[in-house]
């Protein structure tokens, strides 16, 4: 099998795949003033006043060219002369697009013969087909598609020739260019005009974005505690959300007026902390002796108890969960204004400063005694223990720690929403930490940020496509596990560690 | 792999320290605080036991039937999911994270031939033979989701550190749910039970049984029997044997380790789709998320028994579905709770036997 074949049979079946997954249909619904008035902060039913509700094939048709073009180029990067790229492009892009042909005639006759297509394939409906056919008997749709997708194939091939020779003759004017800045001096002046935008610009873009904002930090902050258990201790603990929700449990029962306490905010958040990390550290009892996948399972095991416990306990609220937690209140000294914390602008900048000191603390965390025994004790646990780590004591911190900071970003979150139910809290906040910390770089501060950044914000902004969201999470998980294991902003050591191979397997294989 | 607390009395060296340290560092005290929740435990099913009895309203015999009966459906369930557990972590040394939701394609595949079938009236006039075609659809997609998995996700990383397989496992089993719940539709489906498996047996003493109870437990031993037979008795079976204790010595006397490694992730998954067209006939409904509790669940069962022994793995499904079915009526606790008993027992096995029930020399080594 040649390797243009190969390609093609690939890209056929991932287009395959995002018509089954309905791409092309949500595309239709998706215009280019939508997503501005998205980015504007209009909400769904605004949008769906502003717009014909008619469909539209911008986008989808969008999406098959740049499919057909990022095709081209993939099939056309190994061979060598211009003409081998052109024809290796065509030959892949038309096996593509006979693929997707032959699928889409295939399932148009089957609509002829009133066989229902869509009662298997949800977003496969007769009208998707006969627009996926360019509206066209199916025999010549068909034809079309193979003739565009390999057209624009080649068109791709061409584009990544001149792509490659332009990048060619910009690596040598750089290598002739002296920058005057050190990249360093650089990266703290780009941080300090972020840092600056991040407190002032919350006072001018609405509530909307201050809200994608907080959603954001709030991720960066159970990012930077999963992180501490994950990435500078590798433990694989999928049980963090369990942590959150007994930070945000006991905050809402310590505030909320359901309850007898009513404490302020302040008192409480010091407590929901404690209790979080309280409960990190005896689950870590149980688990200490485990490593990597027997861990996950059971730390996993551990964070639906701790949902299950809370669905059905009527002293929590049951399913309906905890409604008016009480907001903090905060009155600036000597001049005793009072901040009301009744939107989500005064929450930004607790989020932004609770991650900053969060930041800070996981920072200098790695760079301590501690960080350097959670190293030794990552790479390799027997000769930790060896050189004199007491491996369950910093075990059972990092596991403490972690909760620690996943129960302050619980209280805040609980605080923020004003309600809380246990279904907040299910394995895929896990999973979604878990995926932020990946694909920005496990041990990585930046790269939580960035992670945080794409996985979070983004779908807010696509928000027709954020139904895909988890999809495209659990995608990128694997395909960064593939391509980039070490993430996108890697930490120094990790960068290391995932270039050498295992020696723990490699001993195991050749014993 | 030495435990950090246990083992260090097996060497001389370790006995003589073990003097010089005060008594409450010798004692293993996460031990001691699993046996006193075990006394509690105990305690607390008697007391409840004893008070029903005075108040003159023990539960009926035929209800603790029922309930061994669930039991043991349930369990047939989790071992043959279970199977797939510790035969691709025997090998491989790792979970494969997303067998679970190899098993819901596989119940998805099989309730679209189920409804192909019965909308052709063809399911009408040949039962047995629907159930058959059902079951054969069911196993053949799982197989093929299986072996796609491993030769996508998995293959790629075999070098690769711990952590890194374990991260794609857990990526790609969240894609297979969301995967299916996008292409199929996020509704529950309903599976039509054919007419002989409808209704109940009733077994002397008025024990009732669901006749899809009773095939899931008679289907999932012949399943059961016959990977036994497969791995014990046959070429390939011995070739897997061979690879799971060795793939150097395997390789080097000729065994292609790659296609061993493919036939297992091939039968794994066959079971985890019997399985999910068993579960769908048994509770009549599937969707998206349903492979994940089950698939939790029947690694538990795998660990209960021993990780990488067959026979473990089995009587880890049973004992696990027992559990399940009894524990909320015997603790008198809402059998909302069941999940919750499946995960204390994980805890407890592995803190007192890790290497499982039916120890293997593999599980001894992991513990």
């Amino acid at each position: 099998m040649t390797p243009a074949i190969r390609s093609g049979l690939v890209t056929g079946t991932l287009l395959l795949f995002f018509i089954l997954i309905g791409i092309y249909t949500t595309f239709e619904a998706l215009t280019l003033s939508g997503v501005w008035l998205t980015i504007q902060g209009a909400t769904a039913s605004e949008i769906a006043a502003q717009l014909p509700t008619a469909t539209n094939p911008q986008f989808s048709r969008v999406f098959t060219v740049f499919a057909a073009l990022i095709a081209g180029m993939l099939a056309a990067r190994r061979a060598q002369t211009f003409a081998a790229q052109i024809s290796s492009a065509v030959i892949a892009n038309a096996i593509a697009g006979a693929m997707v042909a032959i699928a889409l005639i295939f399932a148009s006759a089957l609509y002829a013969n009133k066989l229902d297509v869509s009662f298997v394939f949800e977003k496969v409906k007769a009208e998707t087909v006969a627009a996926l056919l360019f509206e066209q008997p199916a025999l010549l749709g068909g034809a079309l598609w193979i003739v565009v997708f390999a057209a624009f194939g080649a068109l791709g091939a061409a584009l990544l020739r001149g792509w490659r020779a332009l990048a060619v003759a910009q690596s040598l004017a750089a290598s002739t260019q002296r920058s005057g800045l050190t990249a360093n001096r650089v990266q703290t002046i780009l941080l300090a005009l972020a840092a600056l935008f991040l407190v002032i610009a919350p006072q001018f873009i609405g509530v909307y974005w201050n809200q994608v904002l907080g959603s954001i930090g709030l991720f960066v902050l159970l990012g930077l505690g999963l992180n501490i258990v994950i990435g500078f201790a590798g433990l694989l603990d999928l049980g963090y959300v369990g942590f959150y929700a007994i930070g945000a449990y006991t905050i809402a029962v310590l505030t909320s007026p359901a309850y007898p306490f009513q404490w302020g905010f302040w008192l409480a958040l010091p407590v929901a902390m404690v209790a979080a990390a309280i409960a990190g550290t005896l689950l870590g009892i149980p688990v200490l002796r485990l490593r990597g996948d027997y861990l996950a399972i059971v730390t996993l095991g551990f964070g639906e108890i701790i949902r299950i416990i809370y669905k059905f306990n009527p002293l929590t609220g049951g399913p309906q969960g905890i409604l008016n937690v009480a907001p903090p209140t905060f009155t600036i000294p000597f001049v005793n204004y009072t901040v009301a914390f009744n939107s989500s602008t005064p929450f930004w900048y607790l989020i932004f400063f609770t991650c900053i000191v969060v930041a800070f603390i996981a920072l200098r965390l790695n760079n301590s005694r501690l960080g350097r025994s959670w190293t030794a004790m990552r790479e390799d646990e027997d000769a930790a223990e060896a050189m004199g780590v007491d491996t369950t004591r910093i075990k059972l911190l990092a596991f403490g720690s972690g909760a620690f900071f996943a129960g302050l970003g619980g209280a805040i979150y609980a605080s923020r929403q004003q309600h809380i139910f246990p279904d907040d809290f299910t394995l895929l906040v896990s999973i979604n930490a878990l995926a932020l910390i990946i694909i920005g770089g496990l041990g990585s501060i930046p790269g939580v940020i960035i992670g945080s950044i794409v996985l979070i914000g983004l779908p807010e902004v696509l928000r027709p496509i954020a139904d895909y969201r988890l999809l495209a999470y659990a995608a990128l998980l694997v395909v960064m596990m593939l391509v980039r294991p070490a993430g996108l902003i890697p930490a120094a050591r990790q960068r290391r560690e995932f270039r050498e191979r295992d020696p723990e397997l490699e001993v195991l294989e050749s014993s | 792999m030495a435990s950090v607390t246990q083992s260090e009395s097996n060497s001389p060296l370790a006995l003589s320290s073990l003097r010089l340290r005060p008594w409450y560092t010798r004692v293993n005290w996460i031990a001691v605080v699993a046996l006193i929740f075990i006394f509690a435990l105990l305690v607390r099913v008697l007391l409840v036991q004893y008070n029903l009895w005075q108040a003159n309203k023990l539960l009926p015999l035929n209800y603790w039937g029922l309930q061994i009966g669930n039991g043991l459906t349930l369990g047939g369930v989790y071992a043959l999911i279970a199977l797939g557990y510790t035969l691709v972590y025997g090998i491989l040394f790792m979970i494969n994270f997303a067998h679970g939701d190899v098993m819901m394609v596989g119940a998805y595949a099989g309730f679209f031939v189920l409804a192909g079938l019965d909308a052709t009236g063809f399911a009408k006039t040949n039962q047995y033979l629907t159930l058959a075609l059902v079951l054969a659809v069911g196993m053949l997609v799982s197989m093929i989701t299986g072996v796609v998995l491993e030769r996508v996700a998995y293959r790629p990383l075999r070098a690769a550190p711990r952590l890194v397989p374990l991260i794609t496992a857990i990526g790609a089993s969240v894609f297979l749910e969301e995967a299916a719940r996008l292409i199929f539709g996020a509704p529950i489906r309903v599976y039509t039970k054919p007419e002989f498996l409808a209704g109940a047996i009733i077994f002397p003493g008025g024990i009732p049984m669901p006749k899809t109870g009773a095939f899931v437990i008679l289907a999932s031993i012949v399943l059961m029997g016959a990977l036994y037979w497969l791995v014990q008795k046959t070429r390939t079976g011995q070739a897997m044997r061979a690879v799971a204790t060795n793939k150097e010595a395997a390789a080097l006397m000729g065994v292609s380790v790659d296609r061993i490694i493919v036939i297992t992730f091939a039968i794994g998954s066959v079971l985890a789709g019997a399985a999910g067209v068993m579960l769908g006939f048994h509770n009549s409904q599937i969707n998206s998320t349903m492979g994940f509790f089950p698939g939790i669940k029947a690694f538990t069962a795998a660990v209960l028994g021993g990780v990488g022994n067959i026979p473990g793995a089995m009587l880890g499904g049973f004992i696990l579905g027992l559990a399940e079915a009894l524990g909320p009526s015997l603790l008198d606790i809402p059998s909302q709770y069941k999940d919750v008993i499946a995960f204390t027992l994980l805890v407890l096995v592995l803190i007192f036997r890790p290497q499982g029930i039916l120890s293997s020399q593999l599980g001894t080594e992991k513990a």
